[in-house]
């Protein structure tokens, strides 16, 4: 017996301490969490183990205990404080047996028993080498984690993919995905543990950069595949592209994808062709930017593809969540692909072949396109200028954030925040050396013809874009949505708020003021039968700052790193 | 040039006009009569940080829960004990904000931020502990060493006066105290060769009324504490008074009878290199009492003389009228960080009576004047107790009740003391060796000081709530943690005791015998002290930890 348990023992036979009654408990040891529970996520509903919640990347919980009955009785069960403010909290935990994982900036993870905060572990990341130029690193962020094989996954910011034993917490191996200091890319988002392979996008879309979609076996860390996104001379695809353009083209895959064990397929977004508002050099429709890609899980291989914004030039990108929903149109059961674009529009795909069912505003504030025509393309564009200044709605920074949108298969509803507002937009066109940023021009946030940035949550009718009820917000909401059968939504606001609406009527039914703003995905998870939701609090980010351009309240708002889990009273 | 800034998270007008009611002199005095209210550091002047409220008890306390949340802008520990003033809550945030906020929402009225001088060398962090009022006239040293006044309705700048130059490690990390016209700071940097003081402002002005130095000058009484250098000793410095630390980091109290405001003075310095600066080295390690209006010295106590250890008197004065055996005794309590509870008779200075509540053998007692019978340790021998003390800087909490002091405590904890010469640089710390305590070995936790700071074995020492006896000198109870105790204390008329720790809990024990009766996951490392206040008929408790304040009340 080791001396700490000794003295455990010891202290609780004599009653000196009653910290032996509260949660010096040894953890559970978690089952691994193998491919086929990764698969059958849905018949774990305690469990919160992929980066969406299943591959299906809903943000939905099944769990119905906190309802809209006794959600005004939540409270708070625990807070963790992760430590490093800078950014904020962007990420979205992880639940497995009773076990949270966390990722915060600063490259770090900790494993926390999930009913009462305590840490288990942690682990800081320590970068290769140090920072090019020296001087002290900035302090990057990490938006989450994918589990299995054993292992944690993360992507960093020297654009390495990390494996972390999900028991002990130490590292299990690294391997280089491309050189940031050559290249300009490298990871923030989740990556996604498909079979035996973990699979990462890279940043870098506003560099010159070649973006792709690259997987490594889950337990050496050895590349699989390499998907670029961009075609190479002589692949399908590369003739979108003028000239050399290709090779510098951007097409970032920098949030994380979906996948369905069915057809075993990939669903990935793709970011903005470079350089970002500047076109002039890439003629042509630049694939397979601002697209859902559909690769082959095993090979990597390119199965279909939608285009959303054909020869983009407003940085409008396509990366944000591909939701996998089965839905009756018209009265046939649809394998449905369900994509909230950074550019406004809802698209809704048919999944196991690419075919555009519809396409719908979720903004009113919209004049980069005066409309999709049949297959989905934009008509009507309006385009940045060359050195010349043009009002365009939404700016680059979308009508939505990266943040996910929630899809509740208990109501049938899509939730989703809208921001209205607009950019003038410049392009400009200049050289640059493989690496650079390239933005090709410039922006001047604005906000709504209104005179200002004006936010909402909104249900939706996926298919017809419907709106069944909207929720206006003081701010632009940045945090991550997440339904539960209990009929609730549950978000956070800039100023502290994590709150929770009636799924069915959009009325708020609680509200807890956290500290800090929200700026990750809260979720949802039970141990031992207790269902409790848990949100990252803490406001950060470019985004961040740019919103506050429009509210003086929120210049200088306080950073924050907490996690708080909320539940019922006993 | 220090600047500032003002926030206004919300409109201005939102504050309830009805709220601000004028924190006069007579309202400070007695504080107690006000118990919804938290009007100075330690709640009265008295320091017991003891309330009246009685809404939360026994029966109910289970049933506290999470209220509201406000984290601090920076991950710099969160140490600082708010006041409230008629529902509306006023704190600082590290290095030096000024947050309004109402008390029962958490919702930010407004931020005032100093922003400190590039020039400010703190020896341990941009901590900041807190506020003090009169009138609408809120006060705060700050970390460049300046006080600050601010506007208690808007946020604005009142005055600023610099105190001293913060390039030489001069700061104010502890709550300024009122005394009627007059704010009262001290100057920490004890560890960088200061010369401590203790000086008053006029509140209105920010003008400086009065200072009293915490080492004399040549000529004044106690200098000669400051020896002489022989010829065959080696390293001593003949000018040592000059840089010799006696910092004063924690706030005062006050006793309207005698018209005294007692501190606790800190360490000599170099803090370990002993031989540097002979003698006893007044008034270092010592508590002393000036007169509130002049600043003279009225009466000193020393309690470490000639410390070597680190050991400060950096403590809250606790003023009790004791009763011993029928007896009404003046007394001052001190649990000082030498491992000694102490209690003197605050009108003069007397020594009543010391006890040893931790593991000590830096002295084998103390003698008839309070004076310590030291016993110094061999080179590579542990000091018990280490140089983080037997209980640290955490506001203890004493309950007229109950009649019982309640502090935390580090057990069986030591270091062994190593020094070495140390040339005086200014803005450099002068320590004269490092003594990198509690324990060797033991990594530094990445979050907010959240982890543990010993590895749970029995030699490294854990941690206790102490509820002591100050007439018999008994422990009464212990309630004994893992981890080292550094959290301040919170009594409350339905006998609960409220305090946080180092293991990220927050948590009520019964403040008669100990028992635990709830806690509350924190996530972070608790330095601060709790408060008490009532708002709309409801009695919170709020905590600053980790980089957070958190506020709890009954379930709804």
């Amino acid at each position: 017996m080791s001396m700490f348990a000794d003295r455990f023992l010891r202290k609780c036979l004599l009653g000196i301490t009653i910290v032996c009654l509260f949660g010096l408990t040894e953890p559970v040891s978690a089952q691994e969490v193998t491919a086929d529970r990764l698969r059958n996520a849905d018949n774990e509903p305690e469990n919160w183990l992929v980066y969406g919640g299943t591959y299906r990347s809903r943000r939905y919980s099944q769990l119905d205990q906190v309802n809209v009955n006794n959600v005004h009785t939540l409270k708070a069960a625990w807070a963790f404080q992760a430590g490093v403010l800078a950014h904020g909290l962007q990420s979205t935990p992880l639940v497995a047996d009773g076990i949270m994982y966390l990722a915060t900036s600063g490259h770090r993870i900790y494993a926390l028993d999930a009913t009462n905060g305590r840490e288990i572990w942690s682990y800081i990341y320590e970068h290769e080498a140090p920072p090019p130029g020296g001087g002290r690193r900035p302090v990057e962020t990490v938006r989450g984690l994918a589990l299995g094989h054993g292992n944690l996954y993360f992507g960093t910011d020297d654009n390495y993919v990390v494996a972390v034993d999900v028991e002990t917490g130490e590292e299990t191996w690294r391997t280089l995905v491309e050189d940031r200091a050559e290249f300009g890319c490298y990871m923030r988002a989740a990556p996604l543990l498909v079979n035996d392979v973990v699979v990462v996008g890279s940043r870098g879309g506003d560099q010159a950069h070649r973006g792709h979609i690259v997987a490594f076996d889950a337990t050496t860390g050895e590349q699989r595949w390499w998907f670029n996104i961009i075609p190479g001379p002589g692949e399908e695809g590369n003739e979108t592209w003028a000239g050399d353009s290709w090779k510098y083209g951007g097409g970032a895959a920098w949030m994380t994808g979906s996948y369905d064990p069915e057809l075993d397929l990939i669903y990935w977004g793709t970011g903005n062709a470079s350089s970002d508002f500047y076109g002039g050099h890439r003629a042509g429709a630049n694939l397979y930017t601002n697209s859902i890609v559909a690769l082959n899980a095993v090979t990597g291989k390119i199965v279909w593809h939608f285009q959303t914004i054909p020869h983009d030039v407003w940085d409008f990108d396509s990366a944000y969540e591909a939701i996998l929903a089965d839905v009756s149109v018209d009265g046939k059961p649809r394998k449905l692909l369900i994509h909230p674009d950074k550019n406004g529009y809802v698209y809704i795909l048919d999944r196991t072949n690419g075919e555009y069912l519809s396409g719908w505003k979720y903004v009113d504030t919209l004049t980069w396109t005066s409309g999709l025509d049949a297959r989905g393309v934009p008509q009507g564009r309006l385009e940045p200028k060359l050195d010349y200044p043009t009002v365009i709605c939404p700016n680059y920074f979308g009508s939505r954030s990266w943040n996910q949108a929630s899809f509740s298969p208990h109501s049938g509803l899509l939730y989703n925040i809208g921001i209205e507002w607009c950019g003038e937009f410049m392009a400009r066109e200049h050289e640059v050396e493989q690496g650079d940023s390239w933005l090709g021009g410039s922006i001047k946030m604005l906000p709504s013809p209104s005179g200002e940035v004006l936010s909402h949550l909104d249900a939706f009718d996926p298919i017809t874009g419907e709106r069944l009820w909207s929720h206006d917000t003081k701010h632009p909401l940045l945090s991550a949505l997440v339904s539960t059968a209990g009929g609730l939504v549950f978000a956070g606001d800039p100023e502290g708020n994590f709150f929770a609406l009636n799924g069915q009527t959009g009325d708020k039914l609680w509200s807890f003021q956290t500290g800090s703003g929200h700026r990750g995905g809260a979720i949802s998870y039970a141990v031992d039968g207790k269902q409790y939701i848990a949100t990252p609090s803490g406001w950060g980010s470019s985004m961040a700052n740019m919103v506050a351009q429009f509210f003086p309240e929120l210049q200088g708002a306080r950073q924050g790193a907490t996690v708080f889990a909320f539940t019922l009273p006993d | 040039m220090p600047r500032h800034r003002i926030l206004f998270v919300s409109l201005v007008c939102l504050l309830p006009a009805w709220s601000f009611g004028q924190v006069s002199e007579e309202r400070l005095v007695n504080a107690a009569q006000e118990p919804q209210n938290w009007l100075t550091y330690s709640g009265t002047y008295a320091s017991q940080r003891h309330s009246t409220l009685s809404q939360i008890d026994q029966a109910n306390v289970s049933d506290l829960e999470m209220k509201w949340v406000f984290q601090s802008r920076t991950s710099h520990h969160f140490q600082a004990t708010p006041l409230v003033v008629d529902g509306v809550m006023y704190v600082t945030q590290p290095p030096n904000d000024v947050v309004a906020l109402d008390a029962e929402t958490g919702r930010v009225f407004w931020v005032y931020e100093h922003v400190p001088s590039p020039d400010a060398r703190p020896c341990c962090g941009f901590s900041n502990r807190g506020l003090a009022i009169q009138g609408d006239t809120l006060l705060m040293g700050t970390i460049d060493a300046m006080v600050v006044a601010v506007d208690a309705k808007s946020g604005g700048p009142l005055w600023k006066t610099q105190v001293a130059d913060p390039s030489y490690g001069y700061a104010i990390t502890h709550a300024p105290l009122v005394v009627k016209d007059k704010v009262i700071v001290g100057m920490a940097g004890g560890d960088m060769g200061i010369r401590g003081f203790i000086a008053a402002y006029q509140v209105n002005t920010g003008e400086e009324a009065w200072r009293f130095y915490t080492i004399p000058a040549p000529g004044e009484p106690g200098h000669e504490t400051w020896e002489s250098c022989g010829p065959e000793m080696e390293h001593c410095d003949p000018e040592a008074w000059k840089t010799g630390g006696a910092a004063v980091w924690l706030t005062g109290s006050y006793d309207p009878e005698t018209n005294l405001t007692f501190w606790g003075v800190g360490n000599p310095g170099p803090d370990y290199a002993y031989y540097q600066r002979p003698g006893d080295n007044l008034y270092a390690s010592s508590v002393v009492a000036l007169d509130a209006d002049s600043g003279k010295l009225s009466w000193h106590f020393q309690f470490t003389p000639g410390d070597r250890y680190d050991y400060d008197a950096v403590q809250i004065p606790v003023l009790v009228d004791l009763d011993v055996n029928g007896t009404v005794v003046k007394a001052m309590l001190w649990a000082n960080r030498n491992g000694f509870f102490y209690v003197l008779d605050r009108v003069t200075g007397r020594f009543l009576t010391g006890n040893p509540f931790v593991r000590i053998n830096w002295a084998s007692g103390l003698d008839d004047s309070g004076g310590p019978i030291q016993t110094p340790q061999g080179p590579g021998v542990p000091t018990y107790p280490g140089k983080q003390g037997g209980t640290n800087w955490y506001s203890p909490s004493y309950s007229p009740r109950t009649e019982l002091m309640y502090f935390s405590t580090w057990e069986g904890y030591a270091t062994v003391f190593d020094s070495a010469p140390v040339e005086y640089t200014p803005g450099q710390l002068f320590t004269g060796s490092r003594n990198r305590s509690p324990v060797k070995g033991v990594p530094e936790p990445p979050a907010v000081g959240r982890g543990h700071i010993n590895t749970w074995t029995e030699e490294v020492g854990h941690g206790s709530v102490l509820a002591f006896n100050p007439v018999t000198g008994d422990k009464v109870w212990q309630w004994e943690t893992y981890d080292v105790m550094n959290s301040g204390i919170l009594t409350t008329a339905t006998d609960l005791l409220f305090v946080g720790g180092r293991e990220g809990y927050f948590q009520a024990l019964n403040a008669r015998n100990g028992e635990l009766l709830w806690r509350a996951v924190t996530g972070g490392n608790t330095l601060a002290a709790p408060i008490t206040y009532e708002t709309d008929g409801e009695q919170f408790v709020a905590i600053a930890s980790g980089h957070s304040l958190f506020v709890f009340g009954l379930r709804n």
